[in-house]
């Protein structure tokens, strides 16, 4: 499941909409394209009820004993429940920075403004591989950091390989996203709208707070949605940085090296797609009510 | 006498210069005192500093030098949320996700007031800007001159000691403008409040001031009432920006008991003043005179005219231009004796039921009398 790109990908299709194409090309792109995208999805999901455990038609017979053996398994069990922690709290995370990253950036004047931007945003171009070093080097130094600062506490140590690391890489990788995303819709809110609340009462926060957040909630909410999916199918830096441990990936993919597994797997795979389906629609949704309502402002 | 409402002291708000420019002076050391209860204008052409004085009541900026004094309260350091004033917005900044009933209270939900009572100020605010029933609307839903009507509701809703008006009916199409120009007029009023109110219509300032100080560059170049301002302006940029004005540059050549002669520079005319215009001129100065097109008699050459020793020395030309606008004849007259185009016309009105065609030359085109000047 991709994250989305661009801030608003809804309104960048609908500026780059073609004034006089010929309808039956149009169609027939169209179609063309979206089978390629979404027909490979759709044969998995449809192998995922398959009674056989070869992936190939013609279909012998239907059946729900992949998703029950998924259910069941504990490696899969545990697998979930570590990619749905590491999600949950990377996406908090990247989203409350990122969003206070994106105020930061959109309302007031510091020396080095455009330079944190781009350095915020840089880890979209970066390969998940040298973050992942990078992040190894530099949990190394956290914790000789710590072992100076605080002796003999072995607890506080920041494991090299464990889900933190995979935790705080994710949120390095969603906070480009969620700063484009908030931003987006920052600029969108008109200055005078916190200076009137402020004319009329409200001390900054309370400003920011009565107005700005409830007028960016929807690209919030998008943003989180987003940090959240992009964690959850991160695979480069969980294979690298999890050590022991597993997250959904990981685990799905050290499945697949056993032909006996594949059928579960499949049916994993396919509980994922259509979760996340519906993730991106939920996204998308929120964002164009985002839209619409600030339309009058 | 009572506790200015606002009194300004060299107040001063100087933008430092983007990259590689110099700094922008936006306003330059301004001293006034505004009067409890009166509709004070600022009026002047856009970019004058209007709206940088007004954010700097309201709280939104800090002079760079002097004081303010809010209804005698000192206002440095104080933030706009608790200033006695309140602010209508150039571009009314209604918050689009509340609706008509949410905003018009916002403040006083702010204050923490019972819901009961909001409602209530609430229904009676929208009362007084004409606008019921629309409680339930959103901004968006509104048509512009309702959402003027709720900014302002919003803004007078906690009975501020002084309500200031930012180009508040700039976005109005013009029936609409002057309906609320008399309303608006009326609604100050009846609360006895204290308007400041900026625009860069001299129209409207002239209709519902008490006072207008007209800006330039970040300096009040006059104050006054808008009888004084538009009769008697003090500079040239005044007279040009107020109205309409046909000028002359002269020279004093003699100046008498009750009146002062005068020479046109170009085309070497003698006029003659009368003593309120050349009140203070001095033999040698050099002046401006200023002639609004009412205050210039114009008749034709074939009518005759008498020659009555202080009007004989009018001006005379060739009927240029006549257009009819309804109220009045608007004409364009080329002076005799005055070779540079720019100079060589004045604007007047023609004498009711009158009737030219282009080509007519003139008789004296009289009133020098009447004149203002300035140096
Ligand atoms: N925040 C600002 N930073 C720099 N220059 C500004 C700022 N606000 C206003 N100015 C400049 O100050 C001058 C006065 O602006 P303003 O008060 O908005 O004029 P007005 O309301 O009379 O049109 C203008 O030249 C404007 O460009
Ligand atoms: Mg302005």
């Amino acid at each position: 499941m991709a994250a989305i790109g661009g801030p608003t990908p809804s309104r960048a299709l609908a500026a780059a909409a073609p004034r006089r194409w010929r309808p039956d090309a149009a169609a027939l792109y169209f179609t063309a394209f979206t089978l390629l995208l979404y027909l490979p999805l759709a044969l998995l999901v449809l192998f995922s009820f398959n009674a056989s455990r070869t992936m190939a038609f013609p279909i012998k017979g239907w059946t729900l004993d992949w998703y029950a053996q998924a259910w069941q398994s504990p490696g899969l069990r545990q697998a979930l429940a570590n990619s749905l922690a590491v999600a949950l709290g990377s996406s908090l995370a990247a989203t409350v920075l990122g969003s206070l990253a994106a105020v930061a950036v959109l309302r007031f004047r510091f020396p080095g403004r455009r330079l944190l931007l781009t350095v915020a945003t840089l880890p979209l171009v970066v390969p998940s591989i040298v973050l992942a070093v990078a992040l190894l080097a530099g949990a190394t130094q956290v914790n000789s950091l710590l072992a100076a600062a605080a002796p003999g506490l072995e607890s506080a140590r920041l494991k090299p390989f464990s889900l933190w690391t995979v935790g705080i890489s994710h949120v390095v990788i969603a906070l480009p996203m969620v700063i484009l995303i908030v931003a987006a819709r920052l600029v969108g809110i008109p200055r005078r709208l916190e200076e009137a609340a402020m004319d009329l009462g409200c001390s900054y926060w309370g400003a920011q707070r009565r107005v700005t957040l409830p007028l960016a909630r929807p690209a919030i909410l998008a943003a989180f949605l987003t940090a959240f999916s992009s964690s959850f199918d991160e695979f480069g830096t969980a294979f690298l940085l999890a050590g022991t441990r597993q997250t959904l990936p990981t685990y799905l993919y050290s499945q697949l090296r056993s032909a006996y597994k594949l059928p579960m797997v499949v049916a994993a795979a396919a509980v994922i797609i259509v979760a996340s389906l519906l993730l991106v629609a939920a996204t998308e949704l929120l964002r164009r009510n985002g839209e619409t309502r600030s339309e009058g402002a | 006498m009572s506790k200015p409402a606002i009194r300004l002291r060299g107040v001063r708000k100087v933008f430092p210069g983007a990259r590689g420019r110099d700094p922008l002076v936006a306003v330059a050391s301004l001293d006034l005192d505004l009067r409890p209860g009166e509709f004070f204008t600022f009026l002047g052409p856009s970019g004058c500093g209007k709206t940088t004085l007004l954010r700097m009541i309201a709280g939104f900026e800090e002079p760079t030098a002097g004081d303010i004094a809010i209804a005698g309260q000192p206002m440095r350091g104080v933030p706009p949320n608790r200033r006695p004033v309140n602010l209508v917005f150039q571009s009314y900044a209604l918050f689009p996700h509340l609706d008509v009933a949410a905003n018009v209270g916002f403040s006083l939900a702010m204050q923490g007031l019972a819901e009961a009572a909001i409602a209530d100020r609430v229904a009676e605010a929208l009362a007084m800007v004409r606008l019921e029933d629309m409680e339930d609307r959103l901004p968006a839903q509104l048509s512009g001159g309702q959402q003027q009507r709720v900014a302002l509701a919003r803004a007078i809703i906690g009975r501020p000691a002084v309500l200031l008006l930012d180009e508040p009916l700039g976005a109005l199409d013009l029936k609409l403008r002057k309906a609320m120009q008399l309303e608006l007029k009326r609604l100050q009023a009846r609360l006895g409040m204290t308007f400041v109110y900026i625009t860069h219509d001299q129209e409207e300032a002239l209709t519902m001031s008490d006072r207008v100080a007209v800006m330039r560059a970040g300096v009040v170049e006059q104050l006054g009432t808008p009888r004084e301002i538009y009769e008697r302006p003090a500079s040239r940029f005044v007279a040009d920006f107020i109205g309409e004005s046909n000028f002359l540059e002269a020279v004093v050549t003699s100046v008498a008991e009750d009146h002062a002669m005068v020479e046109a520079l170009d085309g070497g005319i003698s006029l003659r003043l009368d003593p309120a215009a050349a009140a203070g001129a001095a033999t040698g100065d050099r002046v401006t005179l200023t002639l609004r097109p009412e205050q210039l008699d114009l008749c034709l050459a074939d009518l005759g005219y008498d020659d009555d020793p202080h009007t004989a020395d009018g001006l005379f030309g060739t009927i240029e231009d006549v257009v009819y606008i309804g109220t009045d004849l608007r004409c364009v007259v080329r002076l005799t004796g005055y070779p540079s185009p720019d100079a060589a016309a004045a604007i007047t009105r023609g004498p009711p039921g009158w009737c030219a065609c282009p080509g007519t030359p003139t008789g004296p085109i009289r009133a020098w009398r009447r004149a203002r000047w300035s140096v």
